[in-house]
């Protein structure tokens, strides 16, 4: 029995049965790449549906397959999102996001931003660590200073990552006092999104080994972590939230493969799964299963690179704008999605209050106008249209968008021939800039500034990928917007450097689409974060 | 025979270092290396960052002098350390050795104990019923892929009985019965290829053997027919498999790879495949080593095994 979001009105395309089919292209999980962090503040929309709720019960293990296999578990410089799945039960940071990625204190009482460049937090009292020891504001510093430079097996290359801070310093046992290079508004969401900023007892590094162990103030203490096999997690009896968690245990089981996920799930194996939208919603009737949705903050895009000494037809901006306005959008959330996806511009929708609203997006910025677009591409003296390759990942739905897209542009005469690629080559070559366009995915941002930040000329791959892209206006906001604190002012700074983003693109947004997840009846209280973590198993219950 | 197995075993020498070298280029000439990895989609790191990571990691220098810090390493028995999470990746082999030698183990027993038998019976009984459903049966078994019956079977299971294989793997000497049942399904999968051309191997021989004039006298001696057949023909038509079965090995270490991911079991194909997408060099490097180690072992076992089950070759 499926469970639709009730909160969410999907667009309405046109009706029929839709050749949906022929697009599907069998595909193993790949993931998307790394994002930069940032803050997110106020209200948030990214509400998802969760199982029906029963009385609490506690007790009983709960058994969760993961599509990748974490690699390792350190706290620090882990790159993949999979190795956060891993981890994710064992930590906290000093703020956390709700279920609809609203900031809320977590190891910190409360934080007072004393300057532009100096944040002082109050540890709340008596919150202990796995391994017994009390937090206290020293063990915040060490923590910091891991996230500033990851020793082994985590990467330096996380540190892009990390806002502005310079360093922390204990004032007291309970009070740190964050300094930051630079005014950022990106602290606050950086740690309430967790991934690169866990909290961790002081010489944790020296302790243990921290690829196979951890050691935090988490919900779970993780007992086990066998690579491509299992993470085994046990329930923190002192944990700082009274009255959680309700279970005794979880296991992470690693299975790549969808349909052994299915087969799984089916027998009972595993308590629940992340799973296709094709493949969730096949076990819609299932009886003993429940298929849950929610918004995502993966949004597909187009992107254009507009390199110095090159002159490419898209390098016209009339040229851009046609093909922002020759994409069908509607289409593409029909035939590859049968419905469930939404317009996205540079911030998905459902990433709080930072989002331009569904209408205008529909009515202005992402309208489907052939007409217009043609006219375009004839005002830049190419009527005849032009050819270009597009690369894409080879697997999960970029192969279906991106024939959705090259049958859309043929009508403007632009012949697009696509090159699926394999992860580590299409990372490669987009990381050098090696290619006209490509269709990739975003992620999830700590903060609004990383969904705007790469266009900005002080962006490192700005200078790789568009050198020759110029838009004032958008550059001015995505300044201004990171030095302000105030997320009241923040948000109508963000909101027009979108517009203007919008008006003269350099990357084409497409639609936002679902995750989704499949679980068992008995599991009580999960629901589909939209950070793309498994946050619901922190609170779940079993039924039964 | 002496001889002639430290003949083979110094050929293979200059095989493996061969090997050594073609991995470890093959893997660099691979689009992206693995900062490019470890910074895909990230867009605010400089080079300066992604020169530090590299040296993190102990990427810097030229390749031969990349390549002698590894080989020099093997020779000491020191296969180097994950670039992904830092563990010794003797460690990871070591793990993961065992499910797939168990996995092949079974295959290869189940391809043997099943496809022996059918092929006698398909030469013994020739175009009778049971021949020729042996005969389709092998041709169904070369077309069909192994990761495409793993997956099949699991969803029937499912289905049908409400049952997977155990999700976690325990050591045959823990629970005979819990590893049994764990493995049975992939060792299923990866056996019918095998077992196929086992029985359609033996099939053939047997009908060239039962031909020949040793056995038309021994039947003409009066020699029963299952003594004819178990006793003399038999042990020459099993040459051949031997040939198939040590082949077999080496193409299943790394073969089974898909299966192994499907059941979810964290053996060698599947910790080298992983370590291709995350282009985690050492683990490649050592994965692909072992696998040619075990190549060019298996077919010396055939070729000593030839010479125990045929004399002539032993003298020759």
């Amino acid at each position: 029995m499926s469970k639709d979001n009730a909160s969410e009105a999907p667009d309405s395309p046109r009706a029929g049965e839709l050749n949906r089919r022929e697009l599907l292209v069998k595909a193993g999980a790949v993931g998307v790449g790394a994002v930069a962090a940032g803050s997110l503040a106020g209200g948030a929309k990214a509400a998802t549906r969760r199982t029906r709720a029963t009385p609490i019960k506690r007790g009983g293990r709960i058994i969760w397959a993961l599509e990748s296999d974490p690699v390792h578990v350190a706290p620090y410089g882990q790159i993949l999102t999979s190795g956060h799945w891993g981890k994710e039960f064992a930590y906290d940071s000093l703020v956390e996001w709700d279920r609809n990625l609203n900031v809320k204190p977590a190891l910190a009482a409360s934080f007072k931003i004393v300057s532009k460049t100096e944040i002082l937090w109050n540890l709340k009292k008596g919150i202990k660590f796995h391994n017994g020891k009390e937090l206290t504001a020293d063990d915040v510093v060490y923590s910091v200073g891991k996230m500033l430079n990851p020793p082994l097996p985590g990467s330096i290359s996380t540190t892009p990552q990390v806002p502005s801070i310079a360093g922390a310093d204990a004032v007291s046992k309970y009070v740190v006092r964050l300094r930051l290079k630079a005014p950022d508004a990106r602290v606050i969401g950086f740690f309430a999104w967790g991934r690169y900023a866990p909290i961790v007892p002081e010489g944790l590094y020296d302790q243990i080994n921290v690829a196979r162990n951890a050691i935090g103030t988490g919900p779970y203490k993780m007992v086990g972590f066998n690579p491509n096999d299992r993470v085994e997690y046990v329930a923190n009896q002192s944990f700082w939230k009274t009255g959680l968690p309700y279970m005794d245990a979880i296991t992470l089981k690693t299975l790549p493969d969808e349909q052994a996920r299915v087969a799984a799930l089916r027998a009972g194996a595993i308590d629940g799964a992340t799973l296709s939208v094709d493949v969730a919603r096949s076990l819609a009737n299932v009886s003993d299963l429940t298929v849950l949705k929610g918004p995502n903050a993966a949004f597909r895009e187009l992107q254009m690179t507009i390199k110095v000494g090159e002159d490419k037809p898209w390098h016209d901006q009339r040229v851009r704008l046609a093909v922002m306005h020759g994409i069908n959008r509607a289409d593409i959330i029909q035939r590859v999605y049968s419905g469930e996806a939404e317009y996205s511009g540079f911030v998905p929708p459902g990433y709080g209050p930072w989002p331009l609203t569904d209408a205008e997006l529909k009515q202005k910025y992402l309208k489907f106008d052939l007409v217009m677009a043609k006219k375009l591409m004839a005002d830049a003296g190419l009527a005849k249209g032009f050819s270009v390759t597009m690369t894409c990942f080879a697997g999960q739905d970029y192969p279906q968008v991106s024939a959705v897209v090259q049958s859309q542009l043929k009508k403007l005469n632009i012949d697009v021939n696509i090159v699926a690629q394999e992860s580590g080559t299409f990372g490669a070559n987009n990381g050098a800039g090696r290619f006209d366009w490509d269709l990739t995915g975003r992620g999830m941002r700590g903060d609004v500034d990383g969904y705007v930040s790469e266009f900005h000329p002080a962006a490192a791959n700005f200078k790789i990928w568009y050198p020759e892209y110029r838009n004032v206006k958008a550059w001015r906001g995505i300044g201004n917007g990171r030095i302000e604190l105030d997320p009241a002012k923040r948000l109508p700074i963000y909101q027009e450097a979108q517009r203007q983003l919008l008006l003269n693109p350099v990357q084409i947004p497409l639609v936002a689409i679902k995750k989704y997840q499949v679980v068992r009846k008995r599991v009580q209280g999960m629901y589909v974060a939209y950070s793309d973590f498994n946050s619901g198993l922190r609170n779940v219950w079993l039924d039964g | 025979m002496g001889g002639y197995i430290l003949k083979r075993i110094l050929f293979a020498i200059p095989t493996l270092i061969g090997v050594t070298i073609g991995i470890f280029l093959m893997v660099r000439l691979l689009p992206g290396d693995i900062i490019d990895i470890l910074f895909g989609g990230d867009l605010n790191a400089s080079e300066e960052v992604k020169d530090k990571a590299r040296a993190q990691l102990g990427l810097t220098g030229s390749y031969p002098e990349q390549y002698w810090r590894w080989i020099s390493g093997v020779f000491q028995g020191d296969l180097g350390f994950s670039l992904r999470n830092t563990e010794p990746v003797s460690d990871i082999i070591l793990g993961a050795l065992p499910i797939t030698l168990e996995l092949v183990f079974l295959g290869l027993l189940i391809a043997v104990i099943v496809g022996v038998p059918l092929g006698v019976i398909s030469a013994v009984k020739r175009d009778s019923a049971h021949d020729y459903a042996a005969r389709v049966g092998g041709l169904v078994g070369v077309s069909i892929p192994s990761f495409w019956l793993a997956t099949l079977l699991l969803l029937f299971t499912s289905r049908a009985f409400g049952w997977v294989p155990p999700l976690n793997y325990t050591a045959p000497w823990d629970d005979p019965i819990a590893n049994l049942s764990q493995f049975i399904l992939p060792a299923i999968s990866i056996s019918v290829f095998t077992l196929a051309i086992v029985m359609r191997m033996v099939r053939a021989t047997m009908l060239e053997v039962l031909g020949q004039d040793y056995v038309r006298t021994a039947r003409a001696k009066g020699v029963n027919r299952r003594t004819v057949v178990s006793k003399h023909a038999l042990r020459n038509a099993l040459i051949p498999v031997i040939t198939i079965v040590g082949f077999e090995i080496g193409v299943l270490i790394g073969g089974a790879a898909i299966v192994e991911i499907i059941f979810g079991l964290p053996g060698i194909g599947y910790v080298l495949l992983q370590a291709i997408f995350g282009r985690d060099y050492p683990v490649i490097q050592a994965a692909t080593l072992l696998i040619a180690f075990t190549f060019i072992f298996a077919n010396l076992l055939v070729d000593i095994l030839y010479g125990v089950v045929d004399p002539r070759i032993s003298q020759e």
